[in-house]
């Protein structure tokens, strides 16, 4: 019983850490810090559209800026032309826009990761032309033959504006590469009204809808963060 | 995490690339383009609607007709929208031995005006003169113009006396 004892004591004594030789403090090599810069990058969805769609054309520049630990600065800068076509309407624009406000990045980073999960708020411009190619004379009565025109008339400097909300992620999948995506929620502030028309597609906020002020987007972007220091 | 954001970031993905447009649809009830509302009155007494007995009513250079025979004291004709007249022959007594041919000519401005995309453009017509070919036994008597535009069907017209 004493001897079992002392046994015990000693196999404690030789496996106690302090006592093993070769164990040496280590220090924790993952850097914690947080990067800060400047992310720019490019809309994904609307070079594929312009290669897929026949009429569509765009192109989007994406920024953003951190400022704070969870608050960035961001915007977009971009080109696009439609053709929107439907049953009685067929009409054609295309135009600029500009998007700027900031990120508010809600996701808690393990150590080391820098994803985000964002909710982000934009005021959004765009000035553009647009043209009616061809359209047609509703009549609820089939008696004549249908009267479709298509004359084309043309609408120059229209300009429309927008508050966007926007809902996404962004994650590293490399080293400063990030893949995201986000949807977009809009509400038409301003816009021009063409003479005996309609703006039923303006360049950043898409397709209008009949007796809404309401708009929908979304896309996918690869970007690079040029990190200008750590925190 | 990082691996249910990836699965999150494919799946919205592919949910996005479903698309899912809504497709506009032209409500019924919404005011299009509208007829040419034509009622008929006594020629004795202007005053008072009188019905056409058997009336038909067919577009110069229609195979199909519009309207009849029927007996009504009024009746509503969509107007060329393409042109800026329509010529109808309006028959009296259709199909007996005394029927009687009119051949009357609306003519007027047909002005597009933009309704919504759904339903594209209608058409209002306005200075609309109407008058009635031959000088000898023409059934309708005397022609008036109840309004100059034409931008809805709650109201007549025109008016016809027989």
């Amino acid at each position: 019983m004493k001897q079992k004892h002392i046994f015990l004591l000693l196999i404690s004594i030789a496996f106690h850490s302090s006592v093993v030789l070769g164990q040496q403090a280590q220090t924790d090599t993952i850097d914690t810090r947080e990067k800060f810069g400047l992310r720019l990058g490019i809309d994904l969805t609307k070079p594929v559209r312009s290669f897929i769609e026949e009429e569509y054309q765009g192109l989007e520049l994406k920024g953003d800026y951190r400022l704070y630990e969870n608050i960035y600065l961001a915007g977009e800068l971009g080109n696009e032309q439609n053709v929107i076509a439907e049953p009685n309407v067929t009409a054609y624009a295309k135009g600029s826009y500009i998007k700027l406000g900031a990120n508010y990045n809600v996701y808690k980073n393990w150590a080391g990761m820098q994803n985000l999960i964002f909710v982000g708020l934009r005021y959004g411009f765009a000035t553009f032309s647009s043209e009616l190619q061809e359209f047609s004379i509703y009549t609820t009565d089939p008696y004549f033959e249908p009267d479709i025109r298509t004359e084309g008339r043309e609408f120059n400097n229209l300009t429309a504006g927008w508050v966007e909300l926007q809902l996404g992620i962004k994650v590293e999948v490399l080293n400063n590469v990030y893949l995201g995506t986000h949807v977009q929620l809009k509400r038409m502030v301003n816009e021009t009204q063409p003479t005996n028309f309609d703006n039923l597609y303006i360049p950043g906020f898409n397709r209008t809808y009949d007796d809404s002020n309401w708009g929908v987007g979304y896309g996918y972007s690869i970007s690079y963060l040029l990190p200008f220091y750590k925190k | 995490m990082n691996y249910i954001q990836k699965w999150l970031f494919l799946g919205v993905f592919f949910f996005l690339l479903q698309g899912c447009q809504k497709d506009d649809i032209c409500p019924a009830g919404t005011a299009t383009t509208p007829l040419l509302v034509i009622e008929f009155y006594d020629s004795q007494n202007p005053g008072r609607l009188k019905a056409v007995r058997d009336l038909k009513v067919q577009a110069s250079g229609m195979e199909e007709i519009y309207f009849g025979p029927e007996t009504t004291n009024s009746i509503s004709i969509p107007l060329r929208t393409d042109q800026n007249f329509t010529e109808y022959t309006f028959t009296y007594n259709s199909g007996e031995e005394d029927e009687n041919e009119d051949v009357v000519t609306f003519r007027y401005s047909p002005n597009p005006e933009y309704i919504n995309r759904a339903c594209g453009f209608r058409i209002n017509y306005s200075n609309i003169d109407v008058s009635v070919q031959g000088e000898n036994d023409n059934w309708i008597l005397s022609t008036s113009i109840l309004q100059q535009n034409i931008e809805n069907e709650t109201e007549a017209h025109i008016s016809f006396t027989h």
